[in-house]
């Protein structure tokens, strides 16, 4: 080893004593260093810069509410998008010929679902149709641009992005943590989504959509509850703003009592 | 609402989250550049754990699973841009004039402008150089994260590092204040030791 190569590997050396017990190369350049009075004065400086440099990527801070929103994103993509798949190992070892009999078990419980939907949509009102698909929305969001905001700043954040903002905030939504807000298009409805932080990693999706041009506005003076593809909701409008607060199947008390 | 599956060797999401969420968002910021990006990249690895997270059966690589996952999420979105050709001409390690006043100079500057030289420099060697900073990791980990052979890491270092020393020594960022002004400020005693 010589001078440059021992340079090399004290360069990439990270202060951790393990490596440098199990790794040969760099227990040769520390020896290398113990006979060499100039090589281990350029590796104490070398050390110090680093050092130095280390501490200010450490300065370096998230924003304030990544976490928050790090956490809100999984918990409203967790129904749909993060299910364990329990049986996922056993699959693997099936016998060769229960292939087909589970292909064709998909098949037929796709069809199932298919024509459960399709039933579900023609049966429905628009109302509960749109309601529907923002229940699918809500189960496929990734939500990564909330933008952080308190119910002072709601409103113009809303505003600003041409998005509907409640006309009249429920009592008991005064004490509650937002943990952000963001807005989209559907059917040509302008939809904002608030997101209401219950607990630490427990959140509350209220939608709130905008039915001024829509010719299936139906006033719903007080909240009603309902499931929508499993997924319990409160529903009720404030001028030709359609709210709908989403919750998941073991918060349905909760719900009833924040409204 | 629901909480992911319980397993008893992985940490649960939150925690996961607490533990990591600071260092991937610099090791994003770095490679980004840019915070919201940093913040996509970082939310986007942890919701990914989420999906694919459980099917990991090794807790002691959660840490360079995470930060794989944000280095290829990171390469997946740059995919359309224009790639910097790779420049790795060794030069060798240049004796820097004063590594002492250097680290003064480092002592001077915040995070944010440690990061602005670190974005000056070459991604190939910003990577390596990244990973090496955040003290996460050793050359043989950021060579598994990275998807390079060890012997490529430890020279990408070394020449990084070397990179990093000669912008200090340019007085860069703006901020920095031109080492010859610092050196003549501040004398060096080179028989200290650190």
């Amino acid at each position: 080893m010589n001078i440059l190569q021992a340079k090399q590997i004290l360069s990439a050396y990270t202060m951790d004593k393990e490596i440098a017990a199990k790794d040969p190369d760099v227990k040769e350049a520390f020896e290398m260093m113990s006979q060499d009075k100039e090589l281990e004065k350029w590796f104490l400086q070398e050390q110090s810069f680093d050092k130095a440099f280390a501490e200010k990527m450490e300065s370096i801070s998230p924003p304030d509410r990544l976490k928050e929103n790090i956490l809100s994103a999984y918990s409203a993509s967790n129904k749909e998008d993060f299910k364990v798949d329990n049986h996922s190992t056993n699959s693997t070892s099936s016998p060769k010929w229960l292939w087909p009999l589970a292909i064709a078990a998909c098949f037929v419980a796709l069809a199932s679902i298919t024509l459960n939907i399709i039933k579900t949509r023609l049966d429905s009102s628009p109302i509960d149709a749109l309601i529907t698909d923002i229940v699918a929305y809500d189960a496929y969001g990734r939500f990564q641009k909330l933008e952080p905001s308190d119910w002072f700043e709601i409103e113009k954040i809303l505003e600003k992005n041409n998005a509907p903002v409640l006309h009249s905030v429920p009592v008991k939504f005064q004490n509650v943590d937002i943990a952000g807000c963001l807005s989209f298009s559907h059917n040509d409805h302008r939809v904002s989504l608030i997101c209401i932080k219950k607990d630490e990693s427990k959140f509350f999706h209220l939608y709130v959509v905008d039915l001024e041009n829509s010719n299936n506005f139906k006033a719903i003076p007080q909240p009603t509850y309902k499931i929508f593809n499993e997924r319990p909701a409160a529903t009720w409008t404030d001028n030709f703003h359609l709210n709908i607060m989403l919750v998941n199947d073991d918060e349905k008390d909760s719900l009833k009592q924040l409204l | 609402m629901s909480t992911h599956k319980e397993n008893k060797t992985l940490p649960d999401f939150e925690q996961l989250v607490s533990t990591y969420y600071k260092p991937l968002y610099r090791f994003a910021y770095s490679l980004s550049k840019n915070e919201n990006d940093a913040c996509d990249l970082t939310q986007e690895t942890f919701l990914i754990w989420a999906n694919k997270g459980s099917s990991l059966r090794d807790v002691s690589k959660v840490k360079s699973w995470l930060f794989t996952t944000l280095y290829r999420e990171f390469l997946g979105n740059r995919r359309h841009a224009l790639r910097e050709p790779p420049q790795e001409e060794w030069e060798g390690i240049e004796e820097p004039t004063s590594l002492s006043s250097q680290t003064h100079l480092v002592n001077s500057i915040d995070g944010a402008e440690a990061v602005v030289l670190l974005a000056e420099i070459e991604p190939i060697y910003r990577e390596p150089l990244t990973l090496f900073y955040l003290k996460q990791f050793s050359y043989k980990e950021i060579a598994k994260i990275l998807g390079l052979p060890i012997g490529t890491i430890m020279s990408r270092l070394s020449r990084g590092k070397s990179i990093l020393k000669k912008k200090f020594s340019k007085g860069s960022p703006k901020s920095l204040i031109k080492m010859d002004q610092w050196d003549k400020e501040h004398p060096i005693n080179t028989t200290t030791k650190q």
